[in-house]
């Protein structure tokens, strides 16, 4: 269940927002159709994302699921991220 | 942002379910106020763990990146319930033989067996009585997937499990000689072979009566024949007697059954548009747990397949033979000859875990007392080499009890030097069933440990001189041990060197001190054979003849060597180098590629230091021989390999028995005659230049073509 878009959210209370999420689980979609679950260790600048404990799907007959332990995924590939979180105006 | 795919539509569900929220606006619009060194970090969270991430969308970490297409690809999907044409069937099972010899070469199970789609999908090919077909397809029979390609497969993943066990016994190096990863997929290992073969063998009857007219039957029932012969060969490693002959009988099986389906009508590849095509699926890696994305892998064609499986079974054949072989030292020749060899199918990984296996369990260990048995390959080799009775240790015992204050120092002594002999001896014999450069490591390690061996040994000759030194007899057989040490210890030597010019490891600036090396290793090696020899007396080697055949056959040999390596080390003074080194930075290569050789804190003068390397003696003999005149030094040369060839060729007329080559007489005879042929060679061209002093100067070329051991020599264009 999608929250409602949040308005743009002013920087410096977004980069507070984004701590506040790390180490919760996130849900990244990238471009070749891959779905990465796992939860979120760290993030730069370049918004590279470190997931660790991340389990990879792919969609063949339903999904079907690895375990892939620690991965970073850089930005340029991400189409959606999604963070496990009670939604909170931001 | 990158294109928007909205995964939402799917019927599947989305993993991790509901409770997500959508992030990525907050997340593009934080990156602006994040400074550029600022990085966000979770607790007890460091950049040194972040370091070993995999980076996904990097085809070098990320094994799931998608892979372009190969032309090769099916262009339908699998699909397990899809049925097949008989000879389809009869392709997949040639292909899976061919990823199961792909996966005994050293490939990784996700290369190879895990790339046969059907063995991930085995509960399900059973035949499902709730989808009764009526309309039976006359053509596609079902029963073909669901009775032949199932038998087939499940035979073919025991038969890796097998193998699997035999590999993670130890005998030989996970990443070096197998791959074992499984990925935690399953290979059958609660399923009884038994009962496997069961369903091959329903699957053959079957066969016989559901494809009676086709052309196909006979090819399909023997490839299930072999699956199953195959499959209780790896159930039998040869342990015992039993086992051996009833390996050896399934093996001459297996071989014929190999015959007639070479022999017989082969299966075309599958069109692009059969689901056959897609059993296959050489990017499976992407779909497991893997650590590391792996390469797809071509496997080998069909008759590269039945090639390394023939040789593969030869190969278990000669670990049968040598599981029911009672002489240690016929165990040290085939061995030692095959180590040789160039790597083959023949001493493939399984068969050399094999040959390990069985050696504890040989026909040579029951042989003797239970109370020397954890030592009885030293027992048994010192026996076969020098006639040293079981029994000597009772013996010395015997005759001390009365002199009780010396009874525990020898009994200390004695018991120390049987398990460090026992150990070092069966450290050898395993060795020289691994791989080549793992070997000359393993040998080269062991090197001073056998030094040490060598100095216990000469200790207890003199306590034992000194404690009952009117004992003749004892005397004379404590003696031995320390030659017999030695013995061995040379070998390993000679081993290490030859096996790094078989590798090809020496750069030409080494091959001089090499083989000069060499040659005073096979002299003492000589020295130390003859002063065996001379303590055998008539009584002894009247009744077995074994030691002075074995002692007379290796002294012809070393002799031989010895006077190769002489005449190479002569030969070579006259090829030039490319670049010169300065003599005490050519020392140093050398300290440093022997280091092996000084065992670490010997004494300098130190009776055992018979391989310590003598530079001084080197430099002497290299001027000797550059200060020669060139056709002197020609015409010692083709004496020397004349009378090596003559050594030689009075090997290969010796029996079998002579030269402890009962189970490998061709291949023993194949090594002299490859010697034999390096000497006829190297005389041929260097009489050429014998007669003309400027002819003989003349500078000359360094090949090694008939043997790995010794280069040929040719006239320089």
């Amino acid at each position: 269940m999608n929250g409602p878009q949040s308005p743009l959210s002013p920087g410096p209370a977004a980069v507070s927002f984004l701590a506040s999420t790390l180490s919760k689980s996130y849900r990244i979609s990238i471009s070749d159709g891959r779905i990465f679950n796992g939860n979120l260790a760290c993030l730069d600048k370049q918004l590279n994302l470190v997931l660790v404990n991340t389990e990879e799907f792919r969609l063949g007959d339903g999904y079907m699921g690895r375990y892939v332990g620690m991965v970073m995924i850089p930005w340029k590939w991400v189409v959606k991220a999604e963070a496990e979180i009670e939604w909170e105006k931001v | 942002m990158n294109t928007t795919a909205d995964y939402h539509n799917g019927p599947w569900e989305i993993p991790g379910g509901d409770g997500y929220a959508d992030v990525t606006s907050i997340l593009a619009s934080a990156a602006p106020n994040l400074g550029i060194e600022d990085v966000l970090f979770m607790e007890n969270f460091t950049l040194m763990d972040a370091l070993s991430a995999i980076e996904i969308m990097d085809p070098r970490m990320d094994s799931g990146v998608a892979h372009p297409p190969s032309p090769n690809d099916a262009v339908v999907p699998f699909n397990p319930s899809a049925e097949l044409l008989p000879e389809e069937v009869c392709w997949i099972i040639d292909r899976s033989l061919a990823a199961e010899m792909a996966w005994h070469s050293g490939n990784s199970l996700a290369q190879t067996i895990f790339t046969l789609l059907y063995m991930h999908e085995l509960p399900n090919l059973q035949h499902n009585y709730f989808n009764q077909n009526f309309r039976s397809n006359r053509e596609r029979p079902e029963e073909l997937v669901t009775e032949v390609l199932r038998a087939a497969t499940y035979g073919l993943v025991k038969s890796c499990d097998l193998a699997w066990r035999e590999f993670t016994k130890n005998h030989v190096y996970d990443g070096e000689d197998f791959n074992g990863e499984k990925f935690d997929v399953s290979m059958c290992e609660n399923y009884y072979v038994s009962k496997i073969i069961e369903m091959l063998d329903e699957a053959v009857l079957w066969l016989e009566y559901g494809l009676e007219e086709s052309i196909w039957r006979d090819p399909l029932v023997q490839r299930l024949e072999l699956r199953k012969v195959l499959l209780s060969i790896f159930a039998t490693p040869p342990s015992d007697e039993k086992t051996s002959a009833k390996t050896l009988a399934n093996v001459i099986t297996a071989k014929a059954l190999l015959g007639l389906i070479r022999s017989g009508i082969q299966p075309p590849t599958p069109s692009f548009t059969s689901p056959a095509l897609a059993a296959f699926d050489p990017n499976i890696s992407s779909k497991l747990v893997s650590h590391a994305p792996l390469r797809r892998l071509e496997l080998p064609n069909r008759e590269e397949a039945w090639n390394l499986l023939e040789a593969m079974l030869e190969g278990i054949f000669e670990a049968c033979t040598l599981s029911t072989c009672d002489s240690i030292l016929s165990w040290k020749t085939l061995l030692s000859v095959r180590a040789s060899e160039p790597p083959s199918f023949r001493r493939s990984a399984y068969v050399r875990s094999l040959t390990v296996s069985a050696f504890p369990s040989s026909a040579a260990a029951p042989k003797f007392n239970s109370y020397t048995s954890p030592n009885w390959v030293v027992s048994e080799l010192l026996l076969e080499v020098a006639l040293i009775p079981y029994s000597l240790p009772t013996q010395l015992y015997n005759c001390i009890r009365a002199e009780d204050l010396s009874y525990n120092g020898l009994r200390d002594a004695l018991t120390g030097f049987q398990s460090r002999s026992s150990s070092l001896t069966t450290h050898y014999y395993s060795c020289l069933s691994h791989n080549r450069p793992r070997q000359r490591r393993n040998f080269s390690k062991a090197l001073r440990d056998w030094h040490e061996l060598h100095r216990d040994a000469l200790d207890l000759v003199k306590r034992v001189r000194a404690l009952i030194p009117q004992r003749e007899t004892e005397i004379r057989l404590v003696e031995r041990i320390p030659l017999v040490v030695l013995h061995i210890r040379l070998t390993l030597v000679t081993d290490v060197i030859f096996s790094g010019f078989e590798v090809e490891l020496y750069d030409l600036s080494e091959w001089s001190f090499l083989y000069w090396y060499a040659s005073t290793i096979f002299a003492h090696q000589h020295k130390t054979l003859l002063a065996i020899k001379n303590y055998l007396d008539e009584r002894e080697t009247a009744s077995s003849s074994g030691s002075l055949d074995y002692l007379n056959t290796q002294m012809e040999l070393a002799s031989a060597l010895r006077d190769m390596c002489s005449a190479t080390v002569s030969a070579l003074a006259r090829v030039p180098l490319p670049y010169n080194h300065p003599p005490d930075r050519q020392r140093a290569n050398i300290e440093r590629r022997l280091k092996w050789a000084h065992p670490a804190g010997a004494e300098a003068q130190d009776q055992c230091d018979v391989t310590s390397l003598d530079f001084v003696a080197y430099e002497r003999d290299v001027q000797r021989i550059s200060t020669r005149p060139p056709k002197d030094a020609r015409q010692e040369e083709i004496q020397l390999f004349t009378q090596a060839r003559t050594g030689l060729f009075g090997l290969t007329q010796r029996s079998a028995e002579e030269t402890m080559s009962t189970l490998c007489e061709p291949l023993y005879k194949g090594f002299l005659a490859g010697l034999l042929k390096t000497c006829d060679a190297n005389a041929a061209v260097l009489r050429k230049g014998a007669n003309d002093e400027r002819a003989a100067a003349d500078v000359l070329v360094a090949r090694h073509v008939h043997h790995s051991w010794f280069p040929v020599f040719s006239e320089k264009e």
